[in-house]
């Protein structure tokens, strides 16, 4: 994927401009979603459809609140979620507070986890590390087997049924590699969805929480920061500042890493099948 | 936040995480891979046992592991494949996290020392390379499974490894009996399905512990799960322990060794497509992955 756009170290890059940071090749570069501040525009969604030129999905309406995108898949890289909460008995509020106003509504992309699952699990090597530290399909090499699909511990990637190969956000690979922020980040206009260098962002981050705290919304967390709830992956290069519990926004409070579990099935196995082979041996020496 | 534990919120009832794309491709691919694995091993086994005079089933071994390993099963995958033009990309790097590179190499490695199995000098000397591939080709698929985030597959992997490997013995057995009326092969698939119904019964429990064994209690997987099972196990008990009592009859032999085959395979079958209706229950993923492990 070298890029005709990629741009020479001496000169000023966009992303500078609409970002604040410098793409540079080797630095961990990642997404901070504030779900506080997202008012369910889609412009991320429009913004990932049309820069990476991938068509519609449903064209009909899913009775979920505002969301008729439903889910992330091979043709929608950013997905918002709507959640509307209402009273217990279903009735209509009459008064709503002032902070979220019952309206819950977060942009959902692939997390770009340090410890990805899919790329642990894919076979091939189609799925990579680039040097931006984000999680990438290559399309040359993917065969379409499939497996990284059940393995993503969030339900990102998935294939397409048409080419036959697996496909999730790249966090805009080709516009990084030109000095670009990523089209949704840049396209949020209210700043939700924030394009920078890892550490800056956690730092950032660390910083709203703490002033939402402080301003009485002690509900507010972040989602994806090692140590912290949906950290255990070593991070999510994608992250969220959330306001709810993980499981309203469909996300698991503890994601776990499938490559933890490959060492305790195959050695069972194994050992179920030596002491078999043990019990046969001992059957035709009997014999 | 991370004191609280999950209440049973899902957004909408959507899906949480994807349901893999394999179906009845893959689930056989496992049940014949584990199968000829099983086949040259008990083929192997017999021939160091007799210090190397071949057993009378040893032929079919061979041809059992051969066709399994090197023709019928990378086909099954290769066909599985939604690019398979691109097959030998599962060649291009090894990755010691993914069981599906482990299994790239353990199927290579497997078809092509059976293949060699079956040539005359040179066969002796390739087939315990082949059975010792052989315990990997039973062994690697219950990781594949476990690895993945779907729910039922991966809440029990220890009882999930046992469950494949021990099934794989019983039906590598199970084959041999259909093509050798050797009695000791009957003693080891009495033992083997013995081994697979104990399992299988100890990974229910597991799925039970995890709350995540609905596919597997209601609705058409859950009732091919079962019959498979008493298949597998129930059947073929019944048949070999008439013919302890009341004598050997070839009909009795045969009929336990196809209920094996037959069952294995329908439970393997279910409990591919319940792990894929168990991926697009939220409920069932969210709550497993509650807390951390």
């Amino acid at each position: 994927m070298s890029s005709v756009l990629e741009s020479p170290p001496s000169q000023p890059q966009e992303a500078e401009q609409t970002a604040g940071t410098r793409i540079e090749p080797g630095k961990k570069y990642g997404f901070f979603t504030d779900t506080t501040v997202c008012i369910g525009c889609k412009a991320c969604e429009v913004a990932c459809k049309e820069w990476n030129a991938l068509p519609a999905d449903h064209l009909s309406l899913s009775g979920m609140s505002y969301d008729n995108t439903r889910e992330l898949s091979a043709n929608t890289w950013r997905h918002v979620m709507f959640v509307e909460k209402l009273d217990g008995d279903g009735g209509r509020p009459t008064e709503m507070p002032a902070f979220q106003s019952n309206w819950l509504m977060m942009s959902d992309v692939c997390k770009h986890c340090a410890n990805a699952p899919c790329l642990e699990a894919c076979p091939t090597g189609a799925l990579f590390k680039t040097e931006f530290d984000t999680v990438v399909v290559q399309q040359d090499i993917c065969n379409g087997c499939g497996y990284c699909v059940p393995s993503c511990p969030f339900g990102v990637v998935d294939l397409n049924m048409l080419d036959g190969k697996a496909h999730k956000c790249t966090l805009c690979y080709d516009r990084l590699k030109g000095g670009f922020e990523p089209a949704c980040a840049k396209a949020c206009p209210t700043d939700s969805i924030q394009f920078g260098e890892l550490e800056e962002l956690r730092t950032r981050a660390a910083q709203r929480v703490e002033k939402l705290h402080r301003l009485g919304r002690t509900e507010t967390y972040l989602y994806g920061v090692p140590g912290g709830p949906g950290g255990e992956l070593g991070g999510l290069n994608a992250f969220f500042l959330l306001a709810d519990k993980p499981e309203v926004y469909n996300l698991p409070a503890a994601p776990s890493r499938g490559a933890d579990r490959v060492r305790p099935a195959l050695g069972s196995a194994l050992g179920a099948f030596a002491a078999l082979a043990a019990a046969a041996l001992t059957v035709f020496l009997c014999e | 936040m991370n004191a609280r534990s999950y209440e049973g919120q899902t957004y909408y009832g959507r899906p949480a995480v994807k349901a893999s794309p394999y179906g009845w491709k893959v689930a056989l691919y496992t049940f014949l891979g584990g199968l000829a694995g099983a086949a040259q091993a008990i083929g192997a086994l017999a021939g160091l046992a007799a210090r190397g005079a071949r057993p009378p089933f040893d032929r079919p071994a061979r041809v059992i592991a051969a066709a399994n390993g090197a023709l019928i099963g990378p086909a099954l995958l290769i066909m599985d494949l939604h690019t398979p033009q691109r097959w030998y990309n599962m060649l291009r790097i090894f990755r010691r996290t993914s069981p599906m590179s482990i299994g790239s190499y353990v199927l290579t490695t497997f078809g092509a020392f059976s293949a060699l199995a079956l040539l005359p000098k040179i066969g002796r000397a390739a087939q315990l390379p082949a059975a010792i591939a052989g315990a990997g080709m039973a062994s690697y698929t219950p990781a594949l499974l476990a690895s993945t985030a779907t729910p039922l597959w991966s809440a029990a992997p220890r009882a999930l490894g046992a469950e494949f490997a021990t099934g794989a013995f019983a039906s590598g057995a199970a084959a041999l009996m259909l093509c050798s009326r050797a009695r000791s092969l009957e003693s080891i698939a009495s033992i083997a399905t013995l081994a697979y119904g104990a399992s299988a019964l100890i990974a229910e429990q597991e799925f039970k512990r995890k709350a995540v064994d609905r596919p597997l209690e209601r609705g058409q997987w859950a009732r091919a799960h079962k019959a498979g099972l008493g298949l597998a196990v129930a059947l073929p008990l019944a048949c070999f322990a008439l013919n302890a009592l009341a004598g050997r009859s070839r009909g009795r032999s045969a009929l336990g060794a196809a209920g094996i085959l037959a069952g294995v395979f329908l439970s393997r079958w279910a409990l591919f497509e319940a792990g894929n209706e168990s991926a697009r229950s939220p409920g069932d993923y969210l709550r497993l992955r509650s807390r951390s492990a």
